[in-house]
């Protein structure tokens, strides 16, 4: 179902992202079952939606994802994608902290609190995964600086948190989830508290670094517009405890946004149809 | 500039607007000298003994000094510690609590037995007296660390020494330097009381044996000159530590931000 517009906008260069495969995952977290039943699939480099019910185990499914928990039953699979190889810089020599750079963890997160430390400026705040992984200063302060310039963020290196407005926060945190080159981004409803206006630019930008980096992504979101817009495919969580749907493939070229195009709005149909299935429907629909 | 005169000034005018009256009281009421010395006496006294009494002011300010840095270090490890741990805490924060709660003129005998008269067993009794604030207020802050935040390190799988320097204790800084500017005007305070059990009289006196002596041969005067000395240093200290706190603090915390 692979789009051919999506080969080319990719530069075969990069390595590709992890695919992941849940399988048959329910979970249990303080004696209350929160995940009846989670089977999803990301294929590598891919970008997946998860949206549903509040309180249906959209961040606790993210979180075990993560590696944050350990499923009560059922397996989460990880695969290379095959043009990955190990140790091989990202982009031709674009700088020496390459290779430290990765060697550091692949699975990244994005809160919708962002997150930052707000003792620390914006180059140190972005710089953590990497010192806590054991790169040095000013090793990780290029790689830093790199991804800042990528993002246009330059300009406020030496700003503290507080300083800055929601959107930037949010956009330094993905700074810095990006910044160790993940080859997993998790989003867990990363701009729920921006307005639209800052949510679509972010939107933008979020896509724009998910084609440079060739990363796989998995949003949680609340917004079905958005879902549809940036995601290949979108599974819905119904339920409490919540259970996956069959995944709704979004048929659309991802380079742009499209959200005017009738396909657009048709699939947004089909995945608010799925949101609003009556329980019954809902238990009868899972395979 | 302008903002710290709006600052400061105030409470001096206020202070010169108080000795003035009270100079003017003395004036028309005469009371006994033994009772209530004018503000002039009592700066004439100073000036005659001014030698003995700088000696004195250095020596309860390096004692108060040297009994607050022991103070801040040893109740933020025992709180880095403690906060490790629920079971250390559990057993060992409520007989901490006891450190508050000893009248310290009750034990300062006690150490002037185990540490012989003198620095030791003032610095001992500062130190006494200033450790609990800053145990208790670097815990709560060390145990108040963001949730979320503590998350961002587990997902970057951060050790617990690494935690704890890179998060824990910056995140704890407001209460740290809380708990710090609390122990500065206590540990002149155990200071003091220190020398009076401890202290010896003679050149060296320190500023609580100036009062003791001076008390003894109706010296009033002096006797407000030391307090006043003493209330000096435990400002100077106090300044000290708020001032280290607010740079610590400006560029991040809400309490120093102006917006």
């Amino acid at each position: 179902m692979r789009n051919p517009s999506q080969d080319t906008v990719r530069n075969a260069n990069v390595p590709g992202g992890l695919g992941v495969h849940v399988r048959g995952v329910s979970h249990i977290f303080d004696g209350l079952q929160v995940i009846q039943q989670a089977d999803l699939q990301v294929k590598p480099g891919g970008f997946l939606a998860i949206v549903g019910d509040s309180g249906g185990g959209k961040t606790t499914l993210l979180r075990l994802i993560g590696g944050l928990l350990a499923p009560t039953r059922g397996e989460i699979v990880f695969t290379a994608s095959s043009e990955m190889k190990a140790g091989e810089s990202a982009r031709g020599t674009s700088s020496q902290s390459t290779q430290a750079v990765a060697q550091t963890s692949s699975i990244s997160f994005c809160f919708q609190e962002g997150r930052l430390l707000p003792w620390r400026n914006v180059l140190d705040n972005v710089a953590l995964p990497l010192e806590l992984n054991g790169v040095l200063t000013h090793e990780r302060r290029d790689a830093a600086r790199e991804m800042l310039a990528k993002m246009q963020l330059s300009n406020s290196e030496n700003k503290m948190p507080a300083q800055l407005s929601g959107g930037m926060r949010m956009r330094v945190a993905m700074a810095r989830a990006l910044v160790t080159r993940p080859k997993l981004l998790l989003l867990d409803e990363p701009f729920g508290a921006l307005d639209e206006v800052t949510r679509l630019a972010l939107d933008e930008e979020l896509r724009q670094l998910w084609l440079d980096t060739a990363t796989t992504a998995i949003l949680v979101t609340h917004s079905i517009q958005e879902a549809v817009s940036l995601a290949q495919e979108v599974v819905v969580m119904r339920g409490k405890p919540g259970r996956t749907l069959p995944a709704i493939a979004i048929d659309l070229p991802k380079d742009k946004s499209h959200r005017t195009s009738m396909e657009f709005v048709a699939l947004c149909g089909r995945v608010y149809e799925q949101m609003t299935l009556q329980t019954e429907e809902v238990a009868g629909r899972t395979p | 500039m302008n903002k710290m005169l709006r600052v400061a000034l105030p409470p001096i005018f206020t202070a010169m607007g108080l000795l003035v009256a009270w100079e003017i009281a003395v004036v028309v009421f005469k009371p006994a000298a033994y009772l209530l010395p004018s503000p002039l006496a009592i700066l004439r006294a100073a000036n005659i003994d001014s030698r003995q009494l700088i000696n004195a002011t250095l020596s309860t300010a390096i004692s108060a000094g040297l009994g607050f840095v022991i103070a801040a270090v040893v109740g933020m490890v025992c709180a880095s510690v403690l906060s490790q741990s629920q079971f250390l805490q559990r057993g060992l924060y409520p007989l901490a609590s006891l450190f508050q709660m000893v009248p310290l003129v009750a034990i300062a005998p006690l150490l002037v037995i185990w540490l012989g008269y003198g620095l030791s067993a003032t610095v001992a009794s500062a130190a006494i007296v200033a450790v609990f604030p800053v145990l208790a207020n670097t815990l709560d802050g060390l145990r108040s660390t963001d949730p979320a935040l503590r998350e961002l390190f587990r997902i970057y799988k951060a050790n617990r020494f690494t935690r704890w320097w890179k998060l824990e204790l910056p995140s704890a800084t407001p209460n740290i330097v809380t708990g710090l500017r609390i122990a500065a005007g206590l540990a002149v305070i155990g200071t003091v009381v220190g020398e009076f059990v401890s202290g010896y009289a003679g050149e060296d006196a320190p500023l609580g044996m100036v009062v003791l002596a001076s008390m003894r041969s109706a010296r009033t005067d002096l006797v407000f000159a030391a307090v006043a000395l003493s209330a000096a240093v435990g400002f100077v200290l106090f300044g000290a530590v708020s001032f280290l706190g607010w740079l610590s603090l400006r560029k991040w915390h809400a309490s120093t931000l102006s917006r």
